[in-house]
């Protein structure tokens, strides 16, 4: 959980822990274990120290934010006394220097190997405290991101997914460091208070864990920020932020949202029919509301999926609602972007084995931070068990669900019947689809709102004769013939053939008014319904 | 684009070399091989003989130029250049000596006499068939989509070894060669075709393309020639392409057995729908070691079939004419010498055979040198193409040579193959190469004299039979070429060069493909006849002949399609770091992989999939120990000094490492010796290579 401190706080803690690393790579150099090392590699440990940590800030930089702030880039060039990608306030980070740091990123870190080395031979435990000193200068680089928890806490663990091999206990299916304790060390705020314990801590990593915040028979040591001996900064620091100015920022942030807010629910409002459809979003939008209050207040929360399945006839306003729900998500924070990308089978299913995978995979990442609308969801079920893909883009699609959980909302949309069908085909589908809204098909008097509206809209007015008529048109067409008409996507077709019409009347008049020029009367309409015969 | 000139100064240095050696070759189409008119189009042998010989002759060249230049940071960069421009610029100083030289006007009058034979509407669709077929195979079971390298589920196996030597010579300079299976050792595998698909890649083709476009070729040149010999030995069309019909489809009577053995009630539609699996009623046949399959598995047989055809058509007519000599030979005998009884008569007949066949000066004249040089060389050149169609070309050739006239010819072309196969053999095998033995039925499961004719009738079906049938129509040299076609087939049951039985299919392969041409002969005999009787069993026999290939193809067809194949990314992490960091010196302790990532990348695996060596002829238990001990090393003195032993570069440490049941592998000691070099996955997952040039204890 992203904590209230100060950027000098921030670059000083940064700078302990980057003193505390060269401590330790120092305890290697006298002992003797960069002599081999340094034979093939022609560099001080110090150097390669310099060069991982860049490398990792700036990994993690660029994963949190395409383009650097002043703040971080000051961190990165004067954090390490090498600096040996050259990054500097003025510049940034060079393209050149970025694909550097990004292959020593990539590549194993030798460090990591000298510290496992050491402490297997010696039973100390100096693997786990050199990487959680690496841990806190990540995470200071994430706090001066400014970048929501879940987004620098998914980085950091993809960290220490790629090093795990490195990290490895004695019996090599555990490590030192896994998620469970970077999820805590995060959520506890463990920042300044592991600092200070790791500029005091022996060499024994279980020892440093006893005394952590969050150590199961934590003992009751409190350590007051305030007498946290950090070091001197020897570099400028940038005009240090009040906490009231951090408040003030925030409120005002949010502020701006609720406005937001309220225009997109007013924008929901303003559809027209789908009574049941808004009571339902706004249900929803209540119960995000009060779940982020509740987090606020830290009360046990309640596990919700955000995505859902719309169900109804096509042309009843599903990607319209979709649409608006992708937009409230973002300005809830549920979602970073608010798009919605539109998909169906044929945008989700390829011809060969791998293919799906990929073509779905491509799919979600254009979507990752807006929503998925995935139009007729139940074709991808059609054909399981024969010759096709439908069911790996399903299998695909659940994974990557629960991949990107936190910044991807999938709405799946259909016939009623057969999403429910679509629903039961995986397992893994029922238990994340668990919101089913339902669009009902529009009445006669909706679609002629809506008709209404949209001559409203383009400037024009129908004449009360031609909306009879239409009426009764409307009243006459079967079940059959309304789901073949497409509700709404019906009705703008209807009326583009009206304007069509008037545009035939209107230019046999010599020199038209400007009522005849925006009036649709009910001559238009009987032609319309001639032609349609 | 420079993959594709190389193919074009392939095509035109083998048209050079053929006009040269064979300047015959264009009119080989004219006349069948008893002298009866044929009129068939002279591109038929042409285009295939100049692409093939081409091929063989100028990769060699760049494969000699590469070892010449192996310390160079890019041996294949200087080779290909050296050899492109020789190949250039001889061919236009020939062109340019051609179209300058008085004989200019005589080939203009030639070529102007020459009779132009267009295709026919059959052979056209034949054509198209034929290419229809090999490029469906070839790409059915080979291709790259999306980024990813798809290998058919028929064919992965092979493709394991043959995949790891292109990717070691088009990414990792593997010269002197090692065979990637057994990294540090010699090099006991046909290899040449590989190194001509590496050669592509590295030029700049796709290594689907490199791998497919040769193959495809091969193959459709392998049925034009073939077609070619048909009608040339049979007189007719009709015979060339029931041939092909047969190499195609080859059949045994598996389908019948098959048939015969469903439950009651069982419908043979649907049972032969659900079936996706070759049939197995002899040793690895559902291996598809009988049927198309073994054309998209090994590409190299099919490249280098057509050699062996161009050669029985360069040579055959030798055994005509030897053959039509001494028969005038012996009927003036046979009027002098009436009054003898029949046992001295045949004493006689023998004696005078002797006499006018082997004792004949005429036998042993020399007329055309150049065909016999050349002629060696491009059977000698095959000998790590494709080891067994040396062997089977040498064979037929030899039985041949028995009747043929210029049998000097034939001995210098098999001396010259034979020492260039020996000289290959030494510069690239330590050891003995091939250990040749004696062995009755070696092939079939019950190697008895019976064992081994049931083990040929459920293998070959009605075909002997028929054979016999036809050999009893035959007369004088046909019965001769039909006894000499046998010759690999003879092979294959009584000499084992390997330990893995099913190396002989090779031979047995090529004998009936030749075989099928008299098969052919007989069946249109049948058909010929107005008995309305006999065309329909005709009919019914060409039907039985190839139902089981038929088949047998779709379920090729079948087994490489939807979900069936095994899918390689062509821009994995791994492949691109074996790929850039790796060259063929560097020796990789692995897993026993097959087909993975790093083979893909062209890793030079210490010990790979042990079948793949040990079937090419190495000692592969003293390494599966070696691979156990590394693996499993307690200290980091034990692990250096085995390490230092086998010669190892990289140790990679992976998911098949941590799960193998033949060693549990000593992560921490490995990681507590040398430097990690690459990294890549969470976990179980994840692998890690190892470079032991980079110790980092004491």
């Amino acid at each position: 959980m992203q904590q209230n401190i100060s950027e000098k706080k921030l670059y000083l803690i940064a700078q302990n822990n980057y003193n505390i690393l060269v401590k330790y790579c120092s305890i290697l150099e006298e002992e003797g274990y960069w002599e081999q090392p340094q034979s093939y590699l022609n560099q001080s440990i110090y150097e390669i120290l310099d060069l991982y940590l860049s490398s990792c800030l700036i990994h993690v930089a660029y994963v949190l934010r395409t383009s650097l702030q002043e703040n971080q880039m000051f961190l990165l060039a004067s954090l390490t006394q090498t600096n040996p990608f050259e990054v500097s306030l003025s510049d940034g980070v060079k393209e050149q220097a970025r694909i550097d740091a990004e292959k020593f990123y990539q590549s194993p870190p030798i460090l990591l190997q000298l510290f496992g080395l050491r402490d297997t031979k010696k039973n100390t435990g100096l693997l786990g405290l050199f990487f959680d000193a690496i841990i806190n200068i990540l995470l200071v680089m994430a706090y001066l991101s400014a970048v929501e928890t879940a987004v620098y806490m998914r980085c950091l663990q993809a960290y220490c997914s790629s090093v795990s091999v490195f990290l490895r206990g004695v019996d090599y299916t555990t490590t030192i460091v896994d998620e469970r304790y970077l999820f805590k060390k995060v959520c506890v705020g463990d920042l300044e208070s592991s600092t200070k314990r790791l500029l005091d801590a022996g060499e024994s990593f279980g020892d440093y864990l006893k005394i952590s915040l969050y150590y199961k028979d934590k003992q009751n040591i409190n350590y007051d920020l305030k007498e946290l001996p950090l070091e001197t900064s020897p570099y400028p620091m940038k005009k240090e932020e009040t906490t009231s100015d951090v408040t003030s920022v925030e409120e005002t942030f949010e502020k701006k949202n609720d406005e937001e807010l309220n225009n997109l629910l007013r924008e929901l409002e303003e559809l027209i029919g789908l009574t049941e459809v808004k009571k339902e979003i706004t249900s929803l939008i209540n119960l995000i509301k009060v779940k982020r209050l509740r987090e606020k207040y830290h009360l046990p929360q309640l596990e919700m999926s955000y995505h859902m399945v719309f169900s109804g006839s096509p042309g009843t306003g599903k990607t319209t609602v979709a649409r608006l729900v992708a937009r409230i998500y973002k300005e809830l924070g549920i979602l970073s972007k608010g798009d919605l990308v539109e998909t169906d089978r044929a945008g989700l299913v390829a011809g060969y084995v791998g293919q799906t995978a990929l073509k779905v995979t491509e799919v979600v990442e254009r979507a990752i931070g807006g929503v998925l609308f995935i139009d007729e969801a139940y074709a991808l079920t059609q054909n399981i068990g024969s010759n096709d893909f439908g069911g790996e883009a399903i299998d695909t699609l659940v994974k990557l669900m629960e991949d990107h959980r936190d910044n991807l909302v999938v709405i799946a949309a259909g016939y009623t019947d057969e999403m429910k069908q679509f629903l039961r085909s995986n397992t893994g589908l029922v238990s994340r689809f668990n919101k089913f809204i339902e669009f009902p098909d529009y009445t006669k008097e909706e679609l002629l709102s809506i008709l209404d509206a949209m001559a409203q809209k383009s400037g024009f007015m129908i004449e009360d004769d031609a909306m009879q008529t239409m009426d009764t048109y409307l009243g006459k067409l079967q079940a059959d013939q309304k789901k073949e008409f497409g509700n709404a996507r019906g009705i703008r077709n209807v009326f583009e053939k009206l304007v069509v019409n008037q545009a035939n009347r209107v230019i046999t008049y010599e020199s038209p008014t400007l009522e005849q020029l925006s009036m649709i009367v009910q001559h238009d309409v009987i032609t319309l319904l001639k032609e349609e015969r | 684009m420079i993959a594709v000139l190389y193919l074009i100064i392939c095509f035109v240095t083998g048209s050079m070399i053929c006009t040269f050696a064979f300047p015959k070759l264009k009119e080989i189409t004219t006349k069948s091989f008893r002298g009866n008119p044929l009129e068939i189009n002279k591109y038929f042998v042409l285009l295939p003989a100049w692409f093939i010989s081409g091929t063989i002759l100028v990769t060699w060249l760049v494969y000699i130029l590469a070892l010449f230049f192996r310390n160079k940071t890019q041996p294949l960069i200087l080779a290909n250049g050296i050899t492109m421009s020789i190949c250039f610029v001889v061919s236009m100083l020939y062109l340019i000596q051609k179209f300058w030289s008085k004989r200019v006007l005589k080939m203009a009058e030639s070529s102007l006499s020459e009779r132009k034979h267009k295709l026919t509407t059959s052979e056209w669709i034949f054509l198209s068939l034929v290419a229809f077929l090999s490029i469906q195979l070839m790409w059915r079971t080979l291709f790259v989509a999306h980024g990813q390298l798809y290998v058919g589920n028929s064919v992965f196996s092979d493709f394991s070894p043959h995949i790891g030597m292109v990717r070691s010579f088009s990414h990792g300079n593997n010269f002197p060669t090692n065979y990637s299976h057994f990294a540090g050792s010699d090099i006991r595998y046909h290899f040449m075709f590989q190194f001509f698909v590496g050669n592509l890649e590295f030029l700049g083709m796709r290594l689907d393309y490199a791998f497919n476009i040769p193959s495809a070729i091969g193959m459709i040149s392998t049925f034009s020639l073939l077609y070619v010999l048909g009608c040339k030995l049979g007189g007719k069309r009709a015979i060339g392409f029931l041939s092909c019909l047969f190499f195609a489809f080859r059949s045994s009577p598996s389908l019948f057995t098959y048939l015969s053995e469903l439950p009651k009630g069982t419908g043979i539609v649907e049972a032969l729908k659900a079936n996706s699996q070759f049939f197995s009623y002899t040793t690895h046949e559902d291996w598809g070691l009988w049927n198309l399959n073994v054309y998209c598995n090994q590409r190299h047989l099919a490249f280098t079939l057509p050699i062996m055809l161009l050669m029985l058509l360069l040579f055959i007519p030798l055994a005509y004419e030897g053959l039509y000599r001494v028969s005038q030979g012996m009927m003036v005998f046979s009027n002098k010498k009436q009054e003898k009884t029949s046992f001295t008569s045949l004493c006689h007949k023998i004696i005078t055979f002797t006499k006018l066949s082997l004792l004949n000066w005429e036998g042993w004249k020399v007329k055309d040198i150049k065909l016999a040089i050349m002629s060696g060389l491009l059977i000698g050149a095959l000998s790590f193409w494709n080891g067994a169609v040396t062997i089977g070309v040498l064979l037929v050739l030899f039985v041949l040579a028995i009747v043929s006239d210029r049998r000097l010819e034939l001995l210098i072309t098999a001396v010259i193959a034979t020492v260039l196969s020996v000289i290959q053999s030494t510069v690239f095998i330590s050891g003995s190469p091939i250990e040749t033995n004696f062995l009755f039925g070696f092939i079939a499961e019950n190697p008895t004299f019976f064992g081994t004719l049931d083990y040929i009738k459920r293998l070959t079906g009605i075909l002997f039979p028929i054979l016999l049938l036809s050999f009893l129509t035959l007369k004088g040299t046909r019965r001769w070429v039909l006894f000499a076609f046998l010759a690999p087939f003879i092979f294959a049951f009584t000499m084992s060069l390997t330990i893995d039985v099913t190396v002989n299919h090779k031979y047995i392969m090529m004998s009936l493909m030749l075989l099928g041409i008299f098969v052919a002969i007989f069946i249109v005999k049948l058909f010929e006849n107005r008995s309305f009787f006999l065309r329909f069993v005709s009919g019914i026999l060409v039907i039985m002949l190839t139902c089981t290939g038929f088949y047998e193809y779709l379920v090729v067809l079948k087994k490489n399609s939807g979900s069936n194949y095994v899918v390689l990314n062509m821009k994995d992490k791994v492949t691109e770091w074996v790929m850039d960091n790796t060259s063929a010196k560097d020796t990789i302790l692995s897993p026993y992989y097959a087909l993975n990532q790093v083979v893909l990348g062209g890793g030079m695996l210490y010990l790979g999939w042990p079948y793949f060596a040990w079937s090419a002829g190495y000692d592969t238990d003293g390494r599966q120990e070696m691979v156990t001990r590394m693996y499993e090393a307690g200290t980091s003195e034990e692990l250096v000094q085995l390490v230092e032993q086998e010669k190892i570069r990289f140790i990679i440490v992976d998911y098949d490492a941590r799960t193998s049941d033949l060693y549990i592998v000593n992560e921490d000691n490995i990681r507590n010796t040398y430097q990690a070099v690459f990294t890549n996955g969470e976990g179980e997952w994840n692998t890690t290579i190892y470079d032991t040039t980079q110790k980092i204890v004491q």
